[in-house]
């Protein structure tokens, strides 16, 4: 009884009213426990028979957790509450391995996608990460889901990030994540110094998929800011001019420093 | 980071050397922050948010970002912060005074 209480209490979780009143009932009337236990597990199963739904209250518990950290971390008075706080930030961790599980019961759903994503997105490196790759590609590699995980290709410690953005390209129909596996493949590219194969990738960007939304404006703009990086902001070029006006409103340029060593340092108070 | 840009932009005071910022505050707190943090340096206004014009054109992402230039406007470091900034901009003024006092030095 406790053991298939305790074993199934992850699933739960959303559920918690319907079920914790069973489990009341089960207490109180240990004659007819095993046809209400069966009765509460196949309540359970159905109400959790999407794997849509498993995906989003899984999601819904991580984002409950961070929102109760956010909250514990604001209401902290001092300097040292707040670095003692900081190691209790929720790891996606364990929500992760849940999400994982949850991708390998129901390979061909495509919640499944949704939930490798999501395990792509939130985990910097190591063997969940790998995994969750490993799946995308495999039961996956047509979704429409998957600009997202090729974005975040770029800035996470994935095995041959490389090797999945070309398996994407190669396989994937769709014009946002071609666009943006383009992009990211461009991107790694570029901080193995290739710098040669990162221009040829952000020009056909901008040929091909330059409509496709980013974060900030399109991915032509992002590809051209990159271009310009490589080409004019490099060590050994000589910098653009800047002109501006400073913080009571006084124009001044880049160029009246000529004739000194100058640091600029883009900054914000934050 | 401002206890480190205020003693070098003191320590090289009077040398060929200038901290220039280019800042995405609100203008409000921009002042503000000029004000209490002492900063004696410059530094543009980018309009208030990241998205403002200065930061789009040098295509910046992450904050702070630093290039260090040489007395000539070539970007010889880039993305230093602390030790690193201060041997950045030591190296290029040592540079600097030897080619003023006539000294011939390899180019690298």
């Amino acid at each position: 009884m406790k053991a298939s209480c305790t074993g199934r209490r992850g699933f739960v979780f959303t559920k918690e009213i319907p079920f914790g009143v069973v489990m009341l009932l089960l207490s109180l009337l240990p004659s007819i426990s095993v046809t209400l236990t069966e009765a509460a597990e196949k309540a359970t199963d159905a109400a959790l028979a999407s794997p849509a739904d498993q995906y989003q209250a899984v999601v819904k518990e991580y984002e409950a957790a961070q929102q109760e950290f956010s909250k514990v971390y604001n209401a902290a008075k001092t300097d040292e509450e707040r670095q003692k706080l900081s190691d209790k930030y929720p790891q996606p961790k364990a929500w992760s391995r849940r999400l994982l599980e949850l991708a390998r019961k129901n390979s061909k759903d495509p919640a499944a996608a949704d939930a490798l994503v999501w395990v792509v997105t939130n985990e910097r490196y190591g063997e969940d990460l790998d995994e969750a790759l490993e799946l995308l590609l495999r039961d996956h590699i047509q979704s429409e889901k998957l600009g997202q995980a090729a974005q975040m290709l770029v800035y996470s410690n994935a095995k041959e990030p490389e090797r999945a953005l070309e398996t994407i390209l190669q396989k994937n129909p769709h014009h946002e994540v071609k666009g943006k596996a383009t992009f990211s493949l461009g991107l790694v590219n570029r901080s193995h110094d290739k710098n040669a194969e990162a221009e040829k990738l952000f020009e056909q960007v901008i040929e091909k998929f330059g409509d496709i939304e980013n974060y900030r404006g399109t991915l032509a703009d992002a590809a051209r800011g990159q271009l310009f990086e490589m080409r004019n902001l490099a060590i050994g070029k000589v910098a653009p001019e800047i002109e501006g006006e400073d913080v009571d409103g006084k124009s001044f340029k880049l160029s009246d420093y000529r004739g000194k060593v100058v640091v600029i340092d883009f900054w914000g108070d934050w | 980071m401002y206890p480190h840009e205020r003693s070098l932009v003191k320590r090289l005071k009077s040398r060929p050397f200038a901290l220039l910022g280019v800042n995405s505050d609100p203008k409000d707190h921009l002042k503000q922050v000029m004000k209490k943090e002492n900063m004696t340096w410059r530094s543009w206004w980018d309009g208030g948010t990241t998205d403002g014009p200065i930061a789009a054109r040098w295509n910046v992402s992450g904050w702070p970002t630093t290039y260090v230039l040489d007395h000539k406007g070539t970007i010889r470091y880039k993305h230093v912060r602390e030790k690193a900034m201060d041997d950045a901009v030591d190296a290029l003024l040592d540079e600097l005074e030897r080619e003023q006092s006539g000294g011939k030095q390899p180019k690298n």
